[in-house]
C-alpha cells in the first residue's frame, strides 16, 4: 500500500512517516501542498493524508482538486479546529473522512486502516457527475453527498442521462423507455418531469445535468461542472501559531493541473458557462465504461432465446446421462453451446457463469460418465444463476454433488497430503475451507491476521498460500510481493481470493506475484480444481531435479554451479568470462516468450557454455573465453528474431489490463575481470545495466552493455 | 482523436452486437458488423477497417481461414486483426499469433474496456 502524507509540520511528518512505514506502508511525504499536488500527479497513492492547512494549496483546494482530476483512492484530512463547518466543507471537497488534532498515532492509523479496507471505487457502480452521484444498487440520490428525494419517474430520468451520456432523448424514446404503454402521457408531462428534476437538483446544490437540445430533445451536459464552492468564506485559523494563512488559489501552470478559469468559479445558479467544456478526462471515461457495460446488461433478454437454446442443449446432455449414456452427437452439441456459453455470458455481466460454462465445457472434452449426476447439478445451478439476474452470486451447490464433480488425481498414494495455508481476516471463508479442503487431503492452517503469516511459514511450510485480498493491516497484494522478493518462498504458490475481478485488480495481482485468482463467493468444485491444478504443476516443478520445467533449461540452483565453475576456470586460466542476463518484463506474461528466448538462445551456444533460467523473467548465460560485446554481438539476432516472432501482442485474459499486452525485453551483462570476481557481482552489474528494452523488432539499437 | 472504423466478424449475435455497442459508447467509433467469414472478406475490401476483430470458431469459414483470405488480399492485408476466442490454452492462443494475428483477445471481455484495449494492442494511445 502506497501512501502520500502532505503536512507543513516536519516534526509530525517523520514520526508518521517512521510510524506507518514499520506498518508496511510505502509511504511518500511533502511539506507543502503544491509539492503534495505534484506527488499525486506523479505515481498512484492507495491513500491520502492532507493537513488542513497547508502553505502553497491548502488541503481542501488539494483534495477539491485531486477529485476534480479523477483521484479515486481514499483522502483523510487533519484539521486542527473542530468546527464543524470545516468538516463539511472538507468531505464537500471529496474528502473521505477527517481527524482533529490533537491525535494519536494509534488513532491515525486505524482510520488509515479502515479507509483502505473499504471496497476500492473501481467497484463502486455509481454513476458520476459533477459532485452529483447515483447509486443503483441503493437506488439512492446524492449532491454533494446529501441525499436528494425524487419521485421514480425522475429518478429514471436522471439515470438514463447519466448512464448514456452522448445521447440525445427525444420524447417519444423517453416516453417508450420510462413510461408504460397504458400509461400514454403526453409531452407535457415530460417537461414538468424534467422541470422537477432540475429543480430538486439545483435546491440540493448541484448544477443543471440536463441540456436541452433544440428541437431534438434532451440530454446529458458535456461536462460536469466543477465543483461551485470555494473555501473563501471560512477563516482559517493556524494550528501552530503562524500568521493566518492567505487562501490560495490554484495557481495558474501547476504541472498536470486543470487551468481554468473555473477554480474561482462563483457559485453557479444559472447555466453552466461555456468555459467547463473541457471535462475532467478520468469522470466522463468511467461514465462511458460504466454505460456501456450497462448497455450489455440491459441487451441480455434480447439474446435470452439464443442462451436459452445453449442452456436446453446442456440440459438434453444432462438427461443423456442421468440414463447412463451420452451419445456423441449430444456430447458435441452440449461441448459447443458450453463453449459459446462460457465466451458470451461474462458480456452480460455473468462472470461466474462464464466460469461455470468453462467448467461445463472442460467435462464435456473429456467426460466421465460415472460422475453425470454432478454434471447434471452444475447445469442446473448455471441455469439458476441466469435467473438470479447478472451480477448476483451463484448459488451454492448442494456440496456432495458439486464435490465430486472433479475429482483429484487419484494416482495419488494415500496419506501423500498438501498444506494450504490460507490467510483471510473474514472467518466465515476460513470455516469453509477447513470444512471443505480435509476431506480431498489438504490439511488447512488457517489465518485471520496476516501480519503472523511469516511466523506460519517458518512453523509449518506450505506447499500453497491461499490469500485475501482485502485484509487490515497488510494487503494481500503487499504480502505476496514482500514472498516473492526473497528466494524462500519465491515458487510457492499463491493464490488470491477475491471479489473484484476487474481487470485492474488482476492485472496488479498477477503482478504482485500471483499464480492465479479465485473469484469469491468460492464455488467449491472450481476451488477444488484450481488448487489441485497448481500444486501438480508446482510438484512438477520440484521434481526433475536442476531443470526449470517451462524453459527446459537448468534452473537457478543448477544453474549457479555450472556459471561458478565456469568462472572459476576463467580465473584458474585468466581467460575472460561474460555473463549476459536476459529478462522478460512483464512477469505475467513472460512465460511463453521466455520458453521461445530459451531456444533461441540455447542453439546459439556451444557445449561448454553455461545457460540457466534464473527466475521466472530471466535467463542468464554465461561464455568462457569471449568477452560481452562479442558474446551479446553473437546473441542478439537470435534473441530479436525470437522476440519478434513469438508474441507480438497478446491478451491472457479478457480481465488482464491491457497495458500488459507487449512483453518487453531487456539485454545486459558484465565480464570478469572487469565488473568483478564473483558471480554475484557480475549479476548485480548486469542488473544495474538493465537499462531500457531493447527493441523487440530487428534493426533496432540496443546499448552494448 | 480520429475516429476509428472496425470490423466485427463473428458468428455469435450477441457478441457482435455488445462489441458494437461497447465500442460506439466509450470510443464513438465506427462499427460494421458480419456474420460469417465470407461476408468479413468482402466487408474488409470495399469498408476498409482500421481494425477487424474476428471470431475463431464458426462454422464454414473459420476464424484462421478467414485470417488467411484477409492476408492473401493486397486491400486488406495491412489491416490488422485481432482473433476473438472462448479458449484459455496459451498454447492454442500462441498458435493464432503465429497465424498473423496482432493479438488474441479471450470472451468474455468487459464491454467497458474493450476499447481500451484495443487501443493499447495496436498502439492507438
Amino acid at each position: 500500500m502506497k501512501l502520500l502524507l502532505v503536512d507543513d509540520d516536519d516534526i509530525l511528518l517523520d514520526r508518521l512517516t517512521s510510524d506507518l512505514a514499520s506498518q508496511n506502508y510505502v509511504v511518500d511525504a511533502a511539506t507543502d501542498g503544491l509539492l503534495g499536488w505534484e506527488y499525486a500527479q506523479a505515481a498512484p497513492y492507495d491513500l491520502i493524508v492532507l493537513d488542513i492547512d497547508l502553505p502553497g494549496l491548502d488541503g481542501v483546494s488539494l483534495c477539491q482538486r485531486l477529485r476534480q482530476t479523477g483521484y479515486e483512492g481514499p483522502i483523510l484530512l487533519l484539521t486542527g479546529r473542530s468546527s464543524s463547518t470545516d468538516k463539511v466543507l472538507g468531505l464537500d471537497a471529496g474528502a473521505d473522512d477527517y481527524l482533529v488534532k490533537p491525535y494519536t498515532l494509534v488513532e491515525l492509523s486505524a482510520r488509515i486502516r479502515a479507509l483502505l479496507r473499504r471496497p476500492p471505487a473501481v467497484n463502486d457502480l455509481s454513476l458520476r457527475w459533477g459532485s452529483l452521484r447515483l447509486d443503483p444498487n441503493a437506488g439512492q440520490v446524492t449532491v454533494a453527498d446529501r441525499p436528494v428525494v425524487l419521485s421514480p419517474k425522475e429518478y429514471g430520468l436522471l439515470e438514463l442521462f447519466l448512464r448514456y451520456p452522448d445521447r440525445i432523448f427525444s420524447n417519444t424514446v423517453l416516453l417508450e423507455r420510462l413510461w408504460s404503454a397504458d400509461e400514454a402521457p403526453g409531452e407535457e408531462t415530460i417537461r414538468t418531469h424534467i422541470r422537477r428534476l432540475r429543480r430538486k437538483l439545483k435546491q440540493a446544490g448541484g448544477n443543471d445535468v440536463i441540456e436541452n437540445v433544440y428541437s431534438m430533445g434532451y440530454r446529458l451536459r458535456t461536462s460536469p461542472p466543477e465543483p461551485a464552492e470555494t473555501t473563501e468564506s471560512v477563516p482559517k485559523a493556524s494550528t501552530h501559531g503562524a500568521p493566518q494563512k492567505v487562501h490560495q488559489k490554484a495557481p495558474q501552470g501547476l504541472t498536470g493541473g486543470p487551468v481554468s478559469g473555473a477554480d474561482n468559479a462563483i457559485p453557479a445558479r444559472t447555466e453552466a458557462p461555456t468555459s467547463l467544456s473541457t471535462p475532467p478526462a478520468p469522470n466522463r471515461q468511467a461514465a462511458q465504461e460504466q454505460a456501456a457495460r450497462a448497455a450489455a446488461i440491459a441487451a441480455f433478454e434480447q439474446f435470452r432465446p439464443a442462451i436459452d437454446d445453449r442452456l436446453a442443449a446442456l440440459h438434453q446432455a444432462a438427461s443423456a446421462l442421468r440414463a447412463g449414456d451420452l451419445p456423441e452427437a449430444v456430447r458435441s452439441t452440449a461441448c459447443t453451446a458450453a463453449h459459446k456459453l462460457a465466451g458470451s455470458l461474462g458480456l452480460f455481466g455473468f462472470m461466474a457463469g462464464s466460469h461455470l460454462a468453462r467448467h461445463l465445457e472442460d467435462w464435456l472434452l473429456q467426460p466421465n460418465v460415472a460422475q453425470g449426476q454432478a454434471f447434471a447439478a452444475l447445469v442446473d445451478q448455471l441455469e439458476l444463476h441466469l435467473q438470479a439476474g447478472p451480477g448476483e452470486a451463484v448459488p451454492e451447490l448442494e456440496p456432495t454433488a458439486g464435490a465430486s464433480a472433479f475429482l483429484p488425481p487419484s494416482d495419488r498414494a494415500a496419506g501423500d497430503r498438501y498444506r494450504v495455508l490460507a490467510v483471510d481476516d473474514d472467518s466465515a471463508i476460513l470455516a469453509q475451507l477447513q470444512r471443505v479442503l480435509p476431506p480431498w487431503g489438504l490439511e488447512v492452517v488457517p489465518l485471520d491476521d496476516p501480519r503472523q503469516v511469516w511466523a506460519s511459514l517458518e512453523a509449518s511450510p506450505p506447499d500453497l498460500v491461499l490469500l485475501d485480498l482485502d485484509m487490515p493491516h497488510l494487503s494481500g497484494l503487499e504480502l505476496c510481493r514482500q514472498l516473492r522478493q526473497g528466494d524462500r518462498w519465491q515458487t510457492l504458490p499463491v493464490l488470491f481470493l477475491t471479489a473484484c475481478r476487474d481487470s485492474a485488480t488482476v492485472y496488479r495481482l498477477y503482478q504482485a506475484g500471483a499464480d492465479d485468482y479465485l473469484p469469491k463467493p468460492i464455488l467449491e468444485p472450481e476451488l477444488i480444481n484450481r488448487l489441485f491444478q497448481r500444486l501438480e504443476r508446482s510438484r512438477l516443478l520440484q521434481t526433475p531435479a536442476g531443470t526449470d520445467p517451462t524453459t527446459g533449461l537448468a534452473n537457478r540452483k543448477k544453474g549457479t554451479i555450472e556459471l561458478d565453475l565456469l568462472l572459476h576456470l576463467a580465473q584458474r586460466y585468466g581467460q575472460p568470462f561474460s555473463l549476459v542476463r536476459v529478462e522478460v518484463a512483464p512477469p505475467a506474461h513472460s512465460t511463453a516468450l521466455l520458453s521461445a528466448l530459451a531456444k533461441a538462445l540455447a542453439g546459439q551456444l556451444r557445449g561448454g557454455d553455461a545457460i540457466a533460467c534464473w527466475s521466472q523473467s530471466e535467463i542468464l548465460v554465461g561464455v568462457l573465453g569471449t568477452d560481452l560485446a562479442t558474446t551479446q554481438a553473437q546473441l542478439r539476432p537470435a534473441l530479436e528474431s525470437a522476440a519478434a516472432t513469438a508474441i507480438p501482442g497478446l491478451i491472457l485474459e479478457a480481465s488482464i489490463a491491457a497495458s500488459a499486452v507487449s512483453p518487453e525485453l531487456y539485454l545486459s551483462g558484465a565480464t570478469y575481470p572487469e565488473d568483478g570476481h564473483r558471480l554475484a557481482e557480475l549479476y548485480q552489474m548486469a542488473c544495474q545495466r538493465r537499462g531500457s528494452p531493447q527493441p523487440a523488432s530487428p534493426g533496432g539499437q540496443p546499448s552494448p552493455s | 482523436m480520429t475516429i476509428k472504423r472496425i470490423l466485427i466478424i463473428d458468428d455469435e449475435a450477441d457478441v457482435r452486437e455488445i462489441a458494437k455497442v461497447s465500442l460506439e459508447i466509450t470510443r464513438q467509433w465506427e462499427v460494421t458488423t458480419a456474420a460469417s467469414g465470407e461476408e468479413g472478406v468482402k466487408m474488409a475490401s470495399t469498408y476498409r477497417p482500421d481494425a477487424i476483430l474476428l471470431d475463431v470458431v464458426m462454422p464454414q469459414t473459420d476464424g484462421l481461414a478467414t485470417l488467411q483470405q484477409l492476408s492473401k488480399n493486397t486491400g486488406t492485408c495491412h489491416i490488422p486483426v485481432i482473433l476473438l476466442t472462448a479458449t484459455l490454452r496459451l498454447a492454442t492462443q500462441q498458435t493464432f499469433v503465429a497465424a498473423g494475428a496482432r493479438a488474441v483477445l479471450v470472451k468474455p471481455f468487459d464491454p467497458g474496456l474493450l476499447g481500451g484495449q484495443i487501443e493499447a494492442v495496436l498502439g492507438w494511445q
